[in-house]
Order: structure tokens, then sequence, then C-alpha cells
């Protein structure tokens, strides 16, 4: 066989294992990843390649994160950000630490933007993109916000870390599966 | 031996010509023929005839791939994540499937090689975005240009499709323009590609692909640096000295032999920089904020860049030297800008006053220019006269317009300058009817 075919079988193999290599980290996250309730705001925008999907704001990231004592972080730095849970069970981003985490500590490693006035950093959370067909996006968007002004305020994104990676595994309103919750709406109306 | 290639034009003015020849018995016919079977037309041809079916298939192939990207990305939710990870990697591998055709069993269709290429860059970036779908994976788009790319170039190599090294050059552009790293870096990695075009002698698609790989590194070199950046300023001086060392480059590896505009993409595309930067030069401003900025905080980009200056100033110095007997007072009038870069940035450094910078600057545009037109004359090349021309006339129309020069001093630079070319005409044609009547009593 001449080298350009064997070059060619090389290559094609790269170009499959690339989306192979993304689908077996994802499976992993969600099989072996701590799943956590990160509380959440949804508004819709549009992408051309991948469709319609929900901008996810969540209220984790919204505050100055802290940083511990003894780490050296600039903005623009990536670090560790620790998760732990508060009160009412949803997640929350505890500190900021150039140091790599103990085995059991679940953390994010994420980008530091804005330097906060009290020496914290604001961060943003990397999966806040939750992708929908065309018709359920908008329906997502409205059924949640309609929730949040009767204040009825629990919705949340199931997120499972693993290793410093996040990936969401769905979204639920009042404990119900967005998805349903919407079917829900729609046999009320 | 391999036949030389020639363009038709060409061709076709040896055939005439050797016709002649054979009629006035300097040549014989076989002799003829066999000059004639030395020169080919065949890559020009088959480039041709291609080119509409070529045109068309790809656009097809396009269309055909965007309505696969986007039936998928309707997100059949019904389907569940295993059907739709199916789905989402099939794109690919029909792709995948294709080239694998086009290059085992059909290599002699250059249509079918090009869209097949041309799909496979799309099918992978297609397959990672569907993939990302599916997961919710969030988009970071410097790190999926960067794979696509990476995953783009092999193909030009191994399938040859043209099309994909336009591709290329804009995902680099984009990348480029997306953060302030070194990406264009990635243009040393088509260089095999446009050697290979220009050693098997297809002329046509190597000037076109050295086009867009000069301009496309142009501009992908302006857009990695940021405005934050500490070099921000010295990027118009920076650019010039690019321009000079790709006119320098095109004279060097193509020879001093005219060969028409867009023959000779490295001369013709640095020419162009070197009138339009130097014509910029010539207004206040730049200049003056043309100072080191210390605040802020060099990153390797910049340091790359001001290597890339270090180059060009080198490699122009050494054209100078090497080819000093061969250059002409316009190759000359080029080249010198490179001391206006130069200048441009230790300027400041040696505290040289704007003023005397600008006046540099705008006698420079007008000596090259004058020298440009006078030699279009000289040799009878109307192209050259008129690029000189036009050069000049934009100085006149920006002095014309600068508020900053005062009204009586404008006014005298202008008679001065006008005068100065009426008196160089009178004198000339005076010379030249000397010159002719001084024949004429020779030939009596």
């Amino acid at each position: 066989m001449k080298p350009t075919l064997i070059l060619l079988i090389v290559l094609f193999a790269i170009q499959l294992a690339i989306p192979g290599y993304m689908i077996f980290e994802q499976n992993q996250i969600l099989t072996e990843g701590t799943a956590y309730k990160f509380k959440t705001r949804p508004i819709d925008p549009y992408d051309p390649f991948r469709g319609r999907y929900v901008t996810l704001s969540y209220a984790a990231d919204q505050e100055v994160i802290p940083v511990m004592d003894g780490s050296n972080i600039e903005s623009e730095d990536w670090v560790y950000a620790l998760v732990g849970v508060d009160d009412d069970g949803y997640a929350v981003l505890e500190v900021l630490t150039d140091v790599k985490p103990e085995e059991g500590q679940d953390y994010l490693y994420l980008e530091t933007f804005y330097r906060g006035y009290d020496g914290g950093f604001l961060v943003s959370l990397p999966f806040d993109r939750y992708f929908a067909s065309e018709e359920n996006a908008p329906k997502i968007e409205s059924a949640v916000w309609r929730r949040q002004r009767e204040q009825v305020e629990d919705v949340y994104a199931k997120i499972r870390i693993l290793n410093g990676k996040g990936t969401i595994e769905d979204l639920y309103v009042n404990d119900i599966l967005i998805r349903e919750y919407i079917e829900k709406q729609a046999e009320s109306q | 031996m391999e036949p030389k290639q020639c363009t038709k034009n060409q061709k076709n003015w040896l055939e005439r010509e050797s016709g002649e020849w054979v009629e006035q018995g300097i040549l014989r016919e076989e002799q003829q023929a066999q000059i004639l079977n030395r020169y080919s037309t065949s890559h020009v041809d088959s480039f041709y005839s291609s080119w509409s079916s070529l045109l068309l298939i790809s656009l097809g192939a396009i269309l055909i791939g965007g309505g696969i990207i986007l039936l998928v990305a309707h997100n059949w939710e019904s389907f569940g994540k295993g059907t739709r990870t199916v789905l989402s990697i099939l794109p690919l591998l029909l792709a995948q499937a294709l080239a694998w055709y086009s290059v085992r069993y059909k290599p002699q269709l250059a249509g079918l090689r090009e869209a097949s290429g041309v799909l496979l860059f799309f099918a992978v970036a297609a397959s990672i975005a569907l993939i990302s779908q599916t997961y919710h994976i969030y988009g970071d788009l410097e790190r999926f240009l960067v794979t696509w790319l990476v995953m783009g170039i092999p193909i030009l190599y191994l399938i040859g499709s043209a099309g994909v090294l336009i591709l290329v050059c804009a995902l680099i552009l984009w990348l480029c323009g997306l953060e302030r790293e070194p990406y264009w870096l990635y243009y040393l990695l088509l260089a095999p590609y446009l050697y290979s075009l220009y050693k098997h002698q297809r002329y046509v698609l190597f000037q076109w692909a050295l086009w867009f790989v000069v301009i496309g590194s142009t501009f992908s070199i302006v857009y990695s640096v940021g405005w934050k950046s500490p070099i921000d300023d010295w990027m118009i001086y920076i650019l010039l000295a690019l321009s000079v060392l790709y006119y320098s480059l095109g004279k060097w590896f193509f020879g001093f032999k005219e060969q028409g505009f867009w023959a000779n993409p490295l001369s013709s595309a640095g020419a162009l920089g070197i009138a339009s930067i130097s014509l910029m030069l010539t207004w206040e401003g730049f200049y003056r904020y043309s100072k080191f900025d210390t605040d802020s905080k060099f990153v390797f980009n910049d340091y790359l860049i001001l290597l890339v200056f270090a180059i060009s100033v080198l490699a122009t110095i050494g054209f100078v030297v090497v080819k000093f007997k061969r250059l002409g007072i316009n190759q000359w009038a080029l080249t010198t800008s490179m001391l206006l870069a130069i200048l441009g940035i230790i300027g400041i450094q040696i505290k040289l006053p704007e003023l005397v910078y600008i006046t540099l600057a705008n006698l420079y545009v007008l000596i090259a220019s004058v020298v440009i037109m006078s030699q279009g004359i000289n040799q009878h090349r109307l192209m050259l006269l008129n690029a000189g021309l036009l050069w000049f006339s934009f100085l006149v129309l920006f002095r014309f317009f600068d508020s900053d020069i005062p009204f009586v001093l404008k006014g005298i630079v202008f008679i001065f300058i006008g005068s100065a070319f009426l008196g160089v005409n009178i004198w000339y044609n005076k010379k030249l009817k000397g010159h002719v009547s001084a024949q004429q009593e020779d030939a009596a």
C-alpha cells in the first residue's frame, strides 16, 4: 500500500478518536462523578452548528470567590475551585487555590476573570449550555421565568463532577425533569 | 524528459513563430515538432477545464454537509444518547469514505478530490460540535478551532484539496483574532504544500495559493497583537518591514524579470504594502504615539513578532547585498522604505522630532513615486507608470487636504514641485529633440 494511503488511515483514525474520546470522557464523568445541584436560570440563545440551547446562569458564580491563604492567583489564571454544598443542598464554590486538591475533595478547574475588591475573584462556571430542540428551548426559558415570578425558585442543573471537570446531567424544575415538566405544562393548559 | 509547463498564450506564440521559422527554412518540421513537444499546457488545461465542475461540486458538497448538520442540530431529543452519538459521527464516516474512494480509486478526478477534501474538513468540525450538543459540553472556542485546524491541515497534504487551503487560512485568521498567541506560525505548515505545487509546475494554483497565504499571514500577525500589547503602536512599522521583506523575497525567489502583477504575489503584495503604509506615515499622529508602552506586559507572541521584524530587516539587507549588481533604481526606491520602518521604531528613543520624521516620510513617497514613474516611462511599462502616478497622486491629495500645514507653505511647496515637473519636462524634451536631430545629422 502507498504511504499516502497509510497516512490517510492514520488521519481518519485520529479524526474519529477525537469525538470518541469526548464521548468516553463525558460518560466517565456521568457515571463516576459526584452529583451536585447548581441553582440556575436559563435563557435561550441559538448556535448555528449545534442548534438551540439554553444558557444557564448559575447562582454559584454570581459572587466573588475568596482565595485560599498562601495561594498566588492573578486574573486569567487557571485555578482549582473547591466545591461544597450549602444548607439548602445547593452547590457552592467555597475557595480558590493554585494547588491541586487531594483525593476525595471535589473541585472544578476554571479560569479566573476579575479581581474583586476584597482580593477574591469572579469566575464563570463553564458548563453553561443546555442543548434542546428548537421547540423546547424557548419553552424551557418561558416556563422557568414564569415560575420565578411566582417565587418558586427551585430550578437547578444536576452536574456531575470528576477530576476538575463538570458536565450537565439534566435540568430540573421542582425536582421534575425539565422535559417532563414542559409536557405537564402543555397538558394543563 | 518531462515537458515544461507554459501558458496557452506562450504555446500559441511559439507555434506561430516556429511555423514562420519553418517557412523561412531556419528549422525543419521535425525540429519544430520536437521543440513544441518540450512545452506543455496540460496543467493549465486540466486546471481550467476542471475549474467549473470543481466549483459546482464543492458548493454542492458544502450545501449537503450544511444540510446534514442542520438536520442533526435540530436535536432529536427523542432518539436517546446512543442513537444521537452514532448520528453525530455519521457525517464524519461518510466524508472519510468519500475521501478514501477518491484517493484510492479515482485519483484522476480533481473535482471529486476537491469536494471530498472540503466535505471532510467540515465533517471533522461537525462531529465535534454534534457530540458537544448531545452531552451539553461547554464550548471552548479556541480549543475547538485548534483541534479543527490540526485535523484539517493533513487533509491538504493527503487528499490534495486546494479548497481546504482557503479554509485553513480563514481558520488561522479566526484564531489570531481570538487570542494573543502566535497562531500565525501555523502558516509555516503550509510552506511544503506551496513548494510542492511550485516543484510540480502547477503555477496557476501555486500563484493564487501564495496570494492567500501572503495576505492571510499578514492579517493574522496584525490581529494576533491585541491593543493590550506593548508593541501595538509599533505594528505599522513592523507591517512596513514585513512588506519590504515580501517584496525582496519575491524578487529573490522569482527573479527580476517582470512576470505581471498576479504572477509574483510576494513582490506585488509587498509593493502594495509599502505604498499604502508609507502614505499613512506621511500623516501626523502615527509617529507621535509610537513610543514603547512600558505599562503593558510582554507575552511570547510579542517577542516572536519582534523577531519577525529583525528577520525582515536582516533578510532585506541580505537581499540588497547579494543582489547588489542586479538592483534597479525602482527596487532601491521600494526597499529603502525599510529605513522609515526602522526610524519609526527607534526615532522616539533617540529623540528625533516628529516634524523631521514626517518630512522624511513625505520626501520618501515623493522621490520614490517619481522614480517609479520615470522607470515606467523609460522601460515602456504602463503598469509601473500608472502605479507611480497613483502613489504620487495620493500624496498630493493627502497634503492638499492636510489641515496641519499652513496654506501659504502648502501653496509654495505645491508651486515649487509643479514648476519642477514642468522644468524637467521641458529639459527632457529639448534633450530628446537634440538627440533626434543629432541622429538625423549623423544619418545625413
